[in-house]
């Protein structure tokens, strides 16, 4: 555990906690604009979620290049998951030119 | 002994069901260890092309005009980030011969910019909710 010191444990961890919260907050928002499309980014925010949680276990054990996989394994679920709020930007997009023609 | 286990220990790790996970974690392993480096999908490649779906993102939302102002800001701070570990990792590499995540305060004052960037999504969020909820 001691590869990172306290203050970039602590940037790693308040970055989670954040990104967790804004999921939250999304769904929320989704929930009280009663806006299918907001269901989706907060969808679409989880596979970096996944990513995250890759890395920070990879720190946990101190970076060992043995468990290089791992990080692979993050940078795949990155692509995934930048593809997937990709998908949410296009719908939220696309809501707004209905929301015009209406 | 690490990299002799890496050149004999191949199918020795590929038992999907392992009494220890970290060592052998099986499917997982093949494909992210010894797969995906010996192909253009390399976790350097990888990371470079998860920008394009990112600008794309990036695109649609600032587009779309519905996106929640700090927000948006927040999402852009993301590839300031990028374009900071960039830099970091080359020096890490130059001055210490470490990879990024082996040099603390580079690799601390990085990722703050993430956590910037999460402050102004959730910021923003939280603002836009708050809007919508006093409309009710």
């Amino acid at each position: 555990m001691h590869a990172l010191s306290i203050p970039t444990w602590m940037v790693h961890v308040s970055s989670v906690i954040e990104w967790i919260l804004a999921i939250w907050l999304v769904w929320r928002y989704a929930e009280v604009t009663r806006d299918r499309v907001w269901y989706g980014l907060s969808l679409a925010m989880f596979p970096a979620l996944l990513s995250a949680m890759c890395a920070c276990t990879w720190h946990f054990f101190d970076n060992p290049p043995d468990l290089d996989w791992l990080v692979t394994l993050q940078a795949a679920l990155t692509v995934l998951g930048n593809f997937t709020l990709c998908w949410a930007g296009w719908r939220i997009y696309n809501s707004k030119q209905s929301t015009i023609n209406n | 002994m690490n990299i002799s286990s890496r050149e004999t220990g191949f199918l020795s790790k590929l038992t999907v069901f392992s009494p220890n996970f970290a060592q052998k974690p099986g499917f997982l392993v093949l494909i992210t260890h010894y797969l995906l480096p010996k192909t253009m999908f390399s976790k350097d490649n990888l990371f470079a092309i998860s920008l394009f779906p990112y600008l794309a993102f990036l695109w649609f939302i600032t587009r779309s005009g519905r996106m929640p102002r700090l927000a948006l800001i927040g999402f852009y701070v993301l590839l300031l980030f990028v374009l900071v570990t960039i830099p970091a990792g080359i020096y890490a590499k130059q001055a210490y011969h470490e990879v990024l995540a082996n040099v603390d305060w580079l690799h601390g004052g990085a990722e703050f910019f993430l956590t910037l960037c999460n402050i102004l999504v959730v910021l923003g969020f939280r603002q836009a909710l708050m809007k919508e909820e006093n409309k009710e």
